[in-house]
Order: C-alpha cells, then structure tokens, then sequence
C-alpha cells in the first residue's frame, strides 16, 4: 500500500501507453474486417485468421534465428494464401460467406495450434522470440509524459495509424475507391459499368486477410515474444464488432478500436491496482469487460448501423432478378 | 432398374467419398511431413475407438456430447440463425447442473432431475441474451453468442475457484457433486455414462417436432425465405430467438449431462474442441438431423482416434478440427462445382 505507487500522473501516461499498445491489433483487424466488407465479404474469420498470423509469424521468426522482418513476411503470405482460398469459396462457388467465415476460424485456429506443437511440442518453458523494439519519435518522445505516452511504440503501432489515413483516402477519395465500393454497394450496376466485380472482391477479400494475419504478427511480436492459444483471446472476434459499430468506415473503426483498447486497458490497469484500491473480485471477473462492453456498444448502435448494401451476397451475373 | 439406382447411388455418393479422402489426403500429407507414420495413424484414427469396450464406451460418450452440441447449433440453423454460441450455453448449463448438485441436497431422482433442469435453464437463459439483442436491437447473433462464449469462460473460472474449488488440483475445478445428483451409469465396468440414451432422444424428439409440428414447419420456412414466410402469417421476429433460445437449452443439457453423468464437476476447459467439432457436424450435415446422427458418430470414431494418437505419438488433437473442418470444405466445394456444370 505504498502511495508512490499511486502518482496519478505517471499512472495516466502508462494507462495512455498501454492503450496504444492494445489499439494496434484492434486497428488491423478490423480495418481488414471493414475493407473485405467495402467490397461485400463479410469475413467472420478474422479471430483464426490472426491466430494463424500469431503462429506462423512466431515460427518463422524463431527458426529464421530472430528475423521478424520474415516473420512478418510469413504472415502476408498466410493472409494472401487465406484470403484467396476464402474468395475461391465466397467469390467464385459463391458459398455462405457465414458458412465459409466459421469454418474458417475453426480451420485457422486448427492450423495455427497445430503447426506451433508440430514445430516447437509441449515444452515446460516456451519458447520466446526478441520482440519489436521501440522507436523513438525525435524531439516529440522528449515532450514530458506526451512523449512516453505516445511517441515510444514500435512500428506496427504507427504502421496501423497510417493504415487508417491510407484506407480512408484510398476507398474515399480516389476513382478506385469508388469502384472499390460500388461493388459492395452495388455489384450489378457496378458491373454494368464494366467493373470487374470478382477481380475487386478477391481484392479486398486478401487485403483484408493480410491485415488479420499481421495483426497476429503484432500479439507475438509487441510484447512477449510468445505464442499461446490464447493469445488473440477474442480480439478478432470484438474486431468483426468494431467493424459494424465503425458502419465500414476506416475512420470510425479507428474510433471504435480505440474504444475497445481503452476498455481493455482499464482491465489491466484495475488488475494491477487491485490490491490498492482494495477491489476484491476475481480477476477474471474483470476480463469479461470487453465482451460485456461489445454487446452494450452493438446494441446500442446496431440498428442505426449501415452495411454496406451487398455484403455477405454473392453476386451472379445470370441472376434474372435480385431478391433481397 | 436396381442397375439405375447403383449408377445413380454412385453418382450422389463420388463427391462425399471423393471429399473423404481428400481430407484424409490433407491429413496424411501432415502427418509425413511431421515426421509420423502416416498408414499406422490412419488405422490408429479409425479404429481406435473398437479397441475395447472401455474406448467404444467413450466414443459413446463423446458422441453424445458432440450430438447435443451440433443438435444446439442445428436447432437455429434452420431458422437461418447461426448459434455460434453453443460453448458458453454448453458452459452455463454444466455450471448450473454443478451449482445444484453441490448447493442443494435433496433424494436422489429430484437432484438429478433439479441439476440437470437447472442446466438446461442456464443454457436457455445464456442464449437469451443474444436473442433479446436480436429481437430488440436486431445485433447480430454471430458476435453476440460469441461475447457470451468468453464470459461463460470466465465465469466458469470464477465459480469453480470460489467456495467449492478443488484445492488439491492445480487446474481450475470445483470438487465433486453431491452423490445423489449423480447420474447412474448404463454400465459400472467399464464405464458408461446415461448420457447417451437423453442425448439420442433429444434428437428423436427434435427429429419429430421439426417434421411434424407446426412449430417445426413455421421454424422450416423461416429458414428457407424468411420474407415468405413472414407474408405467410409465420411470426419470424418471434421464432428466429426462439430457436437459438432451444439451441441454447440443448447446449446446456448437455453441459448439464457431463457434469451429472461423466466428470461429476465442473473443471475449466471442459468442453475441449467440442463445440467446434459440432457446429462443424451441423454445417456438414445441412440441416438435416438425419446426418447429424451418423456424422457426429464418425467424427466422435475420430476424435477418440486422433486422442488415442497423441497419447502414443504425441500428434497434435488439433488433426481432427483439421481433417473435419477441411472434409466441410471440400463437401462445400464438390457440391457448388457439380451445381456449376448444370
């Protein structure tokens, strides 16, 4: 109970910094969530697809002697190779993107556990991996606490700000944006207008896979440097939430990503001054926040929320008539 | 004529056996680049649930879990709703079942019968939610049952290391249930749990109500166009909840079912993969419960056979959410390519 421990000050540039920390998978995944569904998939699978992401980029990273470079290259090469047999599946056989999306998550999750015990086995001490190191913004990082708080974080960190603002002017701001997004909108007319709608859909469907698998690459790589099962716990899943929360918008996911990382870095931070303030509940109690905070938030939002008009449908050109 | 109907029974059956194998091919392709024998796994998986009685017994046994989970699944499947919430209700419903065979002490038939009730309630009660968010808010089920997956986790973690936790284990569990809320076994050596015989009836019962009942033919049309059905007087709003609400008390008797007939406690990590096995039974099967029986065997044969695996040479369990989710894949695959021909 010592009271040093509860300067208010340092605790709000480590609760700052912690919720850039926890922000970059939510920023990843669900701007690979909202680009899939610009282009009318809708990928549940995201949750798999990162744990796949987390495995691989592990693996690659340990047996490459510690080059995260090709861990991280690993991982875009698991997302082109998910995202294209998805697109085969929703795109092309024009399947249950839902079907399609759970099988996928089970599949992911398989592949994942399966491939860490193939190469690494159940060991007493797991394995670890040297993670990211920080960058340090010149003369921003010297600003007192706002340098701490935010201008020490690796790259990922910032790579997935400038996602944001990239995905934002790309899907709004160019000609190929606006294709890009008729085709989710509005595939017939779309292609009535000589868009290639699958060409733009396999597009968005792997773009979207390579930000869930490289958001697995960021569990592994920003904090521990170790693979467990349950090191993406859920957050593909809440995701695939902010997403519909964001309405596909870039912008607004990043709102709802920040959001969720402030809640799951409350939890963390009520955990570690538990003994302070003299909280008796179970910690795990506190771990169900983020969930409980998803299903407040989507029904709060979820009739309001637009989707985009033809996502999750298939598009047939020899359709005579769309019924919906 | 029986000439035609061979050709014809050759033709419907190519793409499944085709499947099978393909999956099983996917399967041996990592089993040799693991390192393993791939023929001594096969027959390893396949038969290892005929070894002796005690491994068909528990073939039975995991058969009835993944027959209650899929069947879970199934029920708002047909409605077009997808119940991936079948982990947590399965979760509840064992912590109910737990929480009364601990709490209460009554004879022997009502403890059993109040335990697993309970179980079934908790079950219900945890899908309730997604289906009051549906209902009223129109959120989407996929997310919500899932939200509710990781606060069952977490619950069950909670109750089972508070007041009647297993301080002798190192994992998560509470002790064992009063005596009289255990549910007698089917057979004492080895053992078998009676589990199977409620779990085989659920699925006749629901076999019936869905062929035969108004309520299984509105659920029917629901499932098959909503708006129709709507246009028709079937109230969809009203039964689309409902149906992942029954999804969600099958998940629970059948969390209710193990806890009373086969671990006899609540233990965290209970439900292993099985929920995910089952909805995959579900999705493999279309629908149908008439599938799901035979599947959910088959890929119970499986399970057992890849644990029987591990044990001997450490293959990772994960094999059989593999070959099963790729056999889904496949199946998917052969059928949209045969519809692309026409």
């Amino acid at each position: 109970m010592s009271t040093a421990s509860l300067d208010l000050a340092t605790i709000i540039v480590g609760y700052v910094r912690s919720v850039l920390i926890y922000i970059a998978p939510y920023i990843l995944t669900s701007l690979g969530v909202v680009i899939s569904g610009r282009s009318g998939i809708y990928n549940i699978s995201a949750e798999g697809v990162m744990l796949l992401g987390a495995s691989v980029t592990f693996l690659a990273t340990y047996f490459s002697g510690g080059n995260i470079l090709i861990g991280i290259s690993y991982a875009v090469l698991v997302g082109v190779v998910v995202g294209l047999a998805f697109g085969f599946l929703t795109i092309s056989l024009k399947l249950n993107q839902f079907v399609v999306g759970t099988t996928f998550f089970i599949l992911c999750s398989g592949f994942a556990n399966l491939l860490y015990k193939l190469f690494i086995g159940v060991t007493l001490t797991p394995p670890s991996i040297e993670t990211l190191r920080p960058i340090t913004v010149p003369v921003l990082s010297d600003v007192p606490y706002v340098g701490d708080a935010l201008f020490k974080h690796n790259l990922l960190v910032y790579l997935s700000f400038v996602l944001v603002a990239a995905s934002y002017y790309l899907l709004y701001k160019t000609f190929t944006g606006l294709n890009f997004r008729s085709v989710g909108e509005n595939p017939k007319a779309a292609d009535t207008l000589g868009i290639n709608v699958t060409l733009y859909r396999y597009v968005g469907t792997t773009i979207g896979t390579i930000l869930m698998s490289v958001s697995g690459s960021y569990l592994v790589l920003s904090t521990t440097g170790l693979y467990t099962e349950t090191i993406v716990l859920g957050r593909g899943w809440i995701s695939v939430g902010i997403a519909i929360f964001g309405r596909w918008h870039p912008l607004w996911a990043l709102v709802g990503s920040a959001l969720f990382a402030s809640v799951e870095a409350l939890v963390y931070l009520l955990q570690s001054l538990q003994s302070v303030l003299g909280l008796k509940v179970p910690p795990e109690s506190l771990l169900t926040l983020p969930f409980i905070a998803t299903l407040i938030v989507l029904a709060l939002v979820y009739k309001k929320a637009e989707l985009p008009q033809a996502i999750g449908r298939p598009y047939d050109r020899e359709a005579p008539e769309e019924y919906a | 004529m029986a000439k035609i109907s061979l050709t014809r029974l050759a033709k419907i059956s190519l793409p499944y056996i085709l499947s099978v194998s393909l999956a099983f091919g996917v399967a041996g392709l990592i089993l040799y680049f693991g390192g393993y024998d791939v023929i001594s796994s096969y027959r390893t998986i396949l038969t290892a649930s005929f070894w002796n009685l005690n491994s068909f017994f528990l073939t039975l046994t995991k058969f009835s879990t993944l027959l209650l989970m899929s069947l879970a699944f199934l029920t708002p499947y047909i409605s077009r709703k997808f119940n991936i919430g079948v982990e947590g209700q399965y979760l509840m419903g064992a912590l109910g079942a737990t929480l009364v065979g601990l709490a209460v002490s009554a004879p022997p038939g009502i403890h059993i019968i109040t335990s697993i009730l309970t179980g079934v309630f908790f079950g219900f009660l945890w899908a309730s939610v997604p289906a009051f968010l549906m209902a009223r808010y129109s959120v989407n089920e996929v997310i919500s049952t899932i939200m509710m997956n990781f606060i069952a986790r977490y619950s069950v973690i909670v109750f089972a290391m508070s007041l009647w936790r297993d301080v002798a284990s190192g994992h998560p569990m509470t002790i064992p249930i009063n005596t009289t809320a255990m549910l007698p076994l089917l057979s004492s050596s080895p053992p078998l749990s009676s589990g199977i015989v409620f779990s085989i009836a659920t699925a006749l019962l629901l076999y019936f109500i869905l062929a035969f009942t108004i309520f299984g033919y509105e659920l029917r049309a629901t499932g098959t166009n909503p708006r129709a059905a709507e246009v028709f007087g079937v109230n969809t709003k009203f039964l689309m909840p409902l149906s992942l609400m029954i999804g969600g008390g099958i998940a629970g008797f059948g969390g209710a079912l193990d806890v009373t007939g086969y671990y006899y406690r609540l233990i965290e990590g209970m439900q292993s993969n099985y929920p995910s096995l089952g909805i995959l039974i579900a999705l493999l099967s279309k629908g149908k419960i008439t599938l799901v029986v035979p599947i959910a065997f088959f890929i119970s044969v499986i399970d057992v056979g890849t644990n029987a695996l591990q044990r001997i040479q450490r293959v990772p369990i994960e094999l059989v959410l593999i070959l099963e989710g790729l056999l889904l894949v496949f199946i998917l695959v052969s059928e949209s390519l045969r519809w692309w021909k026409k």
